[in-house]
């Protein structure tokens, strides 16, 4: 539990960072929907920050394990630790953008906190879905070196254009409020869902962290 | 004081299918400073990384004072190996600045000494902002000592902490050593290719040549008998007939020749012959050189002190 305790100290101060990080985000992207958009929509914006912030969270996971294994094992971290406080940051991380968005919809929104909650499992989800992928894409880093770098890139490359796909094709139709519809319908699933990404990615993580050398 | 042993029983540690440690048997007692040397490629990072679980092993097992270090938080709060940078990986832990790495390590070693880190630092004149990639290969290994020697770790594993240093950083290194050895009785086991001005603080050498430990013995007593012997080679040949006799070097008539003298053994008297003192890198090069063929009489092979390449069948 002394060896846990450690990595939980050690990566509060990064959640700390990088929840930093995902507020820079947040603000720069809700400057450019602002000058994107011909007045600002307050309730459709959460949607589209929230996914720049899932692609995020999923380059952060994955890049998060290449950087940690060289970092903290060297430091005598066991691997189970630094599995069990990523988790934690991820969901430190997570849990207070979930927060900050309660807030923003209880102050700012017409649908308020009611509007939020329906959403919240469906946020929640997507969060976990992008952790998992992460971790997935953690863990194939750790296995396969520097190989697992170009399906990052790749990987990076497909999200990225998936995204902005379907942004410019729906924007005339407001893609917005049809993720948010769509979101909204749908919580139970995407939460299941996500979960599910979680518990594979994670697990498969584990089993790879858990054989894993330093390598620097 | 420390009081715990790390010892390694039958270390096999493959990469693919590739052997690199070819069944390790090692005992690191506590308050030594042990040298660890043998040319590059020989396994020494390799043999670290797993005496100290950063790297699993293939077959065998490592212990500290009875518990096994794979995994184990109360095994790994006794070690400390700081490994070497490199200054080529600008990611990992490489893109970080100095300050957060000092930091991490500080709160993952449990008997880290904050004051000695600043201090080193100070006196290291190193620069804390700057990210660990950025630094020179010099810096890099200051930043390796701070941490091995902060940690604080009764067990501590320094892998070539004075590459690239300049002889002044090197000087302060090894009287830092020498002062936190002499304060607490830690015990160090140091790897370097530097073996000439290394020598006189290691206690006990340990040779390792092609995965397999060759020798390891106190290093006074190993100095004490290893002589070099020149003279005719029909000379050579005759008193030295029936000693472990290492690289043979051939000018016309003349040899040179290495020998380790067991227990009760001398040079055999009547002969013209010149001898001198070995030095722990001659001796090394007279061990691991590529001419560093040998004969042993049968008497003395597979004795304890002589490991004359051990486990053949492996």
């Amino acid at each position: 539990m002394k060896g846990l305790s450690r990595s939980l100290r050690y990566f509060t101060l990064l959640a700390g960072e990088y929840i930093a990080l995902s507020l820079v985000i947040a603000t720069a992207g809700f400057l450019l929907y602002l000058l994107r958009s011909n007045g600002a929509n307050p309730e459709a914006f959460p949607i589209m920050i929230l996914f720049v912030l899932y692609l995020f969270l999923i380059i952060f996971s994955m890049g998060h394990y290449m950087i940690m294994t060289s970092l903290v094992i060297p430091f005598n971290c066991t691997r189970k630790s630094l599995f069990w406080g990523t988790q934690y940051m991820m969901l430190l991380i997570a849990g207070t953008i979930c927060i900050l968005l309660g807030t923003y919809f209880g102050l700012v929104t017409d649908v308020g906190l009611h509007g939020f909650f329906r959403l919240l499992p469906a946020i929640a989800g997507m969060f976990a879905a992008s952790i998992g992928l992460g971790a997935l894409l953690g863990g194939i880093i750790l296995k396969f070196g520097r190989a697992a770098v170009i399906v990052m890139t790749v990987f990076s490359g497909i999200l990225g254009g998936i995204f902005g796909f379907c942004c410019s094709a729906f924007s005339d139709a407001g893609i917005d409020t049809v993720f948010m519809t769509f979101f909204s319908e749908n919580a139970r699933w995407i939460l299941l869902t996500g979960l599910a990404v979680l518990l594979s990615g994670g697990s498969i993580n584990y089993i790879v962290l858990g054989k894993s050398a330093v390598t620097r | 004081m420390s009081t715990g042993k790390l010892i390694c029983n039958d270390l096999v540690k493959k990469y693919g299918k590739k052997e690199i440690l070819h069944g390790i048997d090692l005992e690191l007692e506590p308050d030594r400073i042990y040298g660890l040397i043998g040319r590059n490629g020989a396994g020494k990072t390799t043999l670290l990384s797993t005496l100290t679980a950063q790297s699993p092993v293939t077959s065998g097992t490592v212990t500290y004072n009875g518990l096994p270090v794979w995994e184990n938080q109360d095994a790994l709060d006794h070690i400390c190996f700081s490994r070497e940078l490199n200054p080529l990986i600008g990611w990992g832990a490489n893109s970080l600045k100095v300050k957060d790495y000092l930091k991490a390590a500080s709160i993952f070693f449990p008997h880290w000494d904050k004051q000695l880190a600043e201090r080193l630092v100070q006196d290291f004149e190193l620069e804390t902002k700057k990210k660990i990639c950025k630094l020179s290969k010099g810096m890099m290994s200051m930043v390796t000592i701070i941490i091995a020697l902060a940690s604080k770790a009764d067990m501590t594993f320094l892998d070539e902490p004075v590459a690239g240093l300049d002889v002044i950083a090197r000087d302060a290194f090894y009287r830092e050593l020498l002062s936190e050895y002499t304060e607490t009785g830690r015990t160090f086991l140091i790897s370097t290719h530097i073996i000439e001005e290394a020598e006189d603080l290691f206690e006990e050498t340990i040779f390792l040549n092609d995965g397999r430990i060759l020798l390891k013995e106190s290093t006074q007593a190993l100095l004490e008998r290893a002589i070099h012997i020149s003279g005719k080679a029909e000379d050579v040949d005759a008193a030295t007939t029936g000693l472990a006799v290492y690289h043979p070097e051939k000018l016309g008539r003349s040899k040179a020749v290495t020998v380790l003298l067991q227990e009760g053994q001398c040079i055999a008297d009547g002969y013209d012959l010149s001898s001198q003192p070995v030095n722990l890198q001659n001796l090394m090069v007279a061990l691991c050189g590529p001419d560093s063929q040998h004969s042993v009489p049968d008497s003395q092979q597979n004795t304890p002190d002589v490991k004359t390449g051990g486990r053949k069948g492996r």
